[in-house]
């Protein structure tokens, strides 16, 4: 895999049950011209199925980066991000976490288990093309570089 | 025994004279008399109330006659006189005269002989022979009798020395004959010169008292207590005596008041006496008047015999040796006779002393008796008070608004009020005699916090506590109950007594109170809640909505017609005014939710980081912000924040023509400071005042100011959660200024807390 092919794909993880956030995000990247393969797990348990390559995900590719909603049905956002970053292998993957919510401790505890970026989901489009082309920034200037140099 | 004697004797008194006289021998004339005694009867009276005394004044010549005709019922007179009744009329002395002579008491007195000072040829009583010689009253005691006696001591009879005796009839006058020259010598009862010295009327200078030969004689009977001028002996003091035919019950009840006299009473006053003793012996009265012999010792015989002789002596002397035959018999009879005499006289002494000690004890067990009287009375009256006090007392005890139980030390109830009873529903059957852990038990019974426990443990204070008490029908009531120590009249603890406060209908509304405090608390936080909720939950598919509006909006504008255009910008404008206000909703519910405890802050900082986050507004306005210094106080550092936001930034949003004007100043109230933002804007018809408070109200349409109306609601929020009030001052057209209060707490000495640069 050369550099350049891997600039260009993107391979996305996204961890949201609501199908309309689901196409926002998907016209978002479209928009933000992102390339990128958007793969989308509607919970939290099948979003660990999917890292872990587990049953149906047995082919499933490591993400470079993970988009995941805090509010989600079976098992909620904050503790996929729990179980992400007590993986060895896993915990590399940046995770950055979307939600409607402000609330300070909302924010602090998602910090605390090492969330790489915490993105509030804007009402307004603009706001979101902006903030999907500020994860393709964020991956090439933050994510990328580490994982590089392991 | 007594008592009942003195019982019986207003009954005998209707049947008697109720009209008493006194006779009393007016030595110095009837109106000193009636001035000097009357107050003795009106004292006499008023003791003895079923008889009215009166003073009767006699005269020396006339005093055996009234007595003799009864027409006095005691008399009151000088020793002499007073034996002369005793002998005649069978008078009897009841009482001594205690004389108050110079500001001391005296039971006796005596007679005083004088001549003028100038008078140098008399000195002794020898010197008087030959002299004009004048005295009160051939029967006065004092004023000539006993003089007498001492004159016949010496030598001298007066009827036949001196060159002429007269009566002055007063004692004054005696006196007044001595000083004008009339008489050379006379004589008056002791104390005469002293008094009448005290009254002006002489000089005792100007007289000499002729008392020589007492220097010689030194009898034991010359009292050295005597302060007096005298020239006799001393005599016992005028008696007061009842009169034969007065009844004895009256003569002792006469005798009992007048031993009764205190010496400060006015008519012991106004009779210059120190008061009544009983009766002295008058036995030297009898011996002087033996000495005389005179009336009633006159030997009227002797002088007749005499007379006899004179004329009939040839006869007699014929008949004198018949005569002297029966000489010896005679003698012998007369020698039996004189034994008889004076064993006569021995008996009438006994008797004297025998009547004498009577006396002293009958006024002995009469002012016993008196005393008795006196206390029997004053106890009655105490009992009529005490029970007057204690029918006052009951029915303060029934009556009061708070039930009364009285407990002894046996928790058994001895008594309770009318309210107590109606409180509890019980009738005083059902209570009194009780135990009151049957009666109204308590969670207190049978431990240490019953009171009764407490009080006989020697608590000494009211014990007030609340408890609940079931009535006879079986409801509860709520009672506030004191209980105090009761005691007996020595002071030791008899008991206790409750009193009954029912604070059940009070109660029940501090419980409804409480209630419906805890109810609006519960459906304030029920409405934070939800408006926390709803505004949160509400974005989610708003942000649906504004989202693919805008996405329609962006990808296929100007690709459709003018129409769908139109529509989806509006589609587009009602979903962002519909984020802003969701936001505000939730801001809103987030002040008094999401508050931060309050710190001392400086509103110096917190008023910069303010204006740097206005910095646009205030260049694009051209707008000049201008403040007092601001003190540090205890906020919540985020909404005192958003509080200078909102107002400052209304002040450069509602700009009038003129670029915009804000001062923010503090005045310092004492325990509050009261902040202001005046503005130089539109200003605010007054009539809105209260209505821009409210949550989103608006007053311009949002084509002439932006905002949604949440900024003042919020405002107020933040204010009144820090305990200070928010209002505005203003008219259209001349700036607006908000004013808010913050409440001084904690101590402002304190350093400023760090603050959070993401604030």
């Amino acid at each position: 895999m050369s550099y350049a092919q891997k600039m260009e794909v993107i391979e996305i993880l996204l961890v949201e049950d609501n199908p309309g956030d689901v196409r926002l995000t998907v016209e978002a990247l479209k928009e933000g011209k992102v390339y990128n393969n958007l793969n989308v797990v509607a919970d939290g348990v099948e979003a660990l199925a999917y890292l872990r390559r587990q049953e149906q995900y047995g082919e499933a590719k490591t993400p470079d980066i993970i988009l995941l909603d805090l509010n989600l049905p079976k098992m909620d956002g904050r503790e996929v991000l729990e179980e992400i970053k007590e993986d060895e292998v896993l915990k590399r993957i940046p995770v950055v976490v979307l939600t409607t919510s402000k609330a300070d401790e909302d924010i602090l505890r998602v910090y605390d288990l090492h969330a790489n970026c915490y993105i509030t989901k804007p009402v307004d489009l603009d706001q979101f093309i902006t903030v999907v082309k500020s994860i393709k920034d964020f991956w090439f200037t933050v994510v990328k570089l580490p994982k590089n140099a392991s | 025994m007594l008592f009942v004697l003195f019982g019986t004797v207003p009954g005998l008194a209707q049947t008697s004279e109720s009209l008493v006289k006194i006779g009393v021998l007016a030595k110095r004339g009837p109106e000193k008399c009636l001035e000097q005694w009357t107050p003795t009867a009106h004292y006499l009276s008023s003791l003895i109330p079923e008889y009215s005394f009166v003073i009767v004044p006699l005269d020396f010549k006339t005093i055996k006659q009234d007595v003799e005709r009864g027409a006095v019922n005691f008399v009151l007179a000088n020793p002499a006189i007073y034996i002369d009744l005793e002998f005649h009329y069978g008078v009897n002395r009841i009482a001594t005269m205690v004389n108050l002579r110079q500001g001391n008491p005296f039971t006796e007195f005596g007679g005083v002989i004088f001549t003028r000072a100038d008078r140098a040829d008399i000195k002794t009583l020898a010197d008087l022979a030959g002299k004009t010689f004048v005295a009160v009253e051939d029967n006065s005691f004092g004023g000539w009798i006993m003089a007498w006696r001492e004159l016949v001591a010496h030598g001298l009879t007066p009827r036949d020395d001196f060159a002429a005796l007269n009566f002055a009839a007063t004692h004054d006058g005696v006196v007044q004959e001595v000083l004008t020259g009339k008489a050379d010598a006379g004589t008056v009862r002791t104390d005469t010169l002293e008094r009448m010295a005290q009254e002006g009327l002489i000089g005792l200078e100007q007289f000499r008292v002729i008392d020589d030969h007492l220097h010689d004689r030194m009898e034991a009977r010359f009292s050295p207590a005597f302060p007096f001028l005298h020239s006799t002996r001393l005599y016992p003091e005028w008696p007061f005596a009842k009169v034969q035919g007065t009844s004895d019950l009256l003569a002792k009840r006469v005798a009992v008041a007048l031993l009764n006299m205190p010496a400060d009473h006015e008519a012991a006053i106004t009779a210059q006496v120190a008061g009544w003793t009983t009766p002295l012996n008058y036995q030297p009265v009898h011996e002087c008047f033996r000495d005389l012999e005179i009336a009633p010792y006159d030997r009227h015989g002797a002088i007749t015999f005499s007379d006899h002789v004179r004329q009939y002596w040839p006869v007699m002397l014929l008949g004198s040796l018949i005569t002297l035959l029966l000489a010896a018999y005679t003698f012998h009879v007369l020698r039996l006779n004189r034994k008889l005499w004076q064993s006569r006289e021995m008996l009438a002494r006994s008797r004297d002393k025998l009547e004498e000690r009577v006396a002293r004890r009958t006024a002995d067990l009469s002012r016993l008796n008196e005393q008795l009287r006196a206390e029997v009375a004053e106890r009655r009256l105490a009992e009529v008070e005490s029970r007057k006090a204690h029918a006052e007392l009951d029915q303060i005890f029934e009556t009061t608004a708070d039930g009364m139980a009285l407990i002894d030390l046996d928790c058994r109830l001895q008594r309770v009020n009318s309210t107590f009873l109606k409180m509890l529903g019980f009738t005083s059957d059902q209570v009194v005699g009780k135990k009151c852990y049957d009666v109204f038990p308590s969670l207190r019974c049978n431990t240490n916090a019953c009171p009764l426990r407490q009080v006989k443990g020697g608590r000494e204070e009211t014990i007030e506590f609340e408890d609940e008490k079931k009535r006879a029908d079986g409801t509860v009531i709520t009672c506030i109950i004191a209980a105090t120590p009761l005691r007996d009249l020595e002071g030791r603890i008899i008991g206790i007594v409750e009193s009954f406060k029912d604070i059940s209908d009070r109660k029940r509304d501090e419980l409804a109170l409480a209630e419906f405090a805890a109810e609006l608390s519960r459906s304030n936080q029920e409405l934070q809640q939800f408006a926390y909720v709803a505004s949160h939950d509400l974005q989610e598919p708003l942000r649906m909505v504004a989202s693919y509006v805008q996405l329609l909006a962006r990808r296929y504008k100007g690709k459709l017609d003018s129409d769908a255009d139109e529509f989806i910008e509006f589609a587009v404008d009602g979903a962002n005014r519909m984020k802003q206000l969701i936001q505000d909703l939730l801001s809103y519910s987030r002040v008094n939710s999401r508050g931060k405890d309050f710190a001392l802050t400086d509103c110096e900082a917190v008023l910069a980081q303010t204006l740097l986050s206005l910095q646009l507004a205030i260049e694009e306005s051209g707008a000049e912000v201008t403040h007092d210094p601001l003190p540090k106080v205890m906020a919540d550092d985020s909404q005192l924040g958003q509080l200078f936001l909102n107002l400052v930034g209304n002040g450069i949003k509602f700009r009038g023509e003129e670029p915009p004007k804000v001062h923010i100043g503090v005045a310092d109230q004492g325990d509050a400071w009261c902040f202001s933002v005046r503005d130089n804007g539109i200003g605010i018809d007054p009539q809105y005042g209260e209505r821009i408070f409210e949550i989103f109200q608006r007053l311009h349409g949002k084509n002439e100011y932006s905002g949604t109306g949440i900024g003042l609601a919020v405002s107020k929020k933040i204010v009144s959660r820090h305990g200070g009030r928010l209002w505005m001052e203003s008219s259209p057209g001349a700036g607006a200024t908000f004013l808010f209060t913050l409440p001084k707490r904690g101590d402002s000495s304190h350093e400023l807390r760090p603050k959070d640069g993401s604030h």
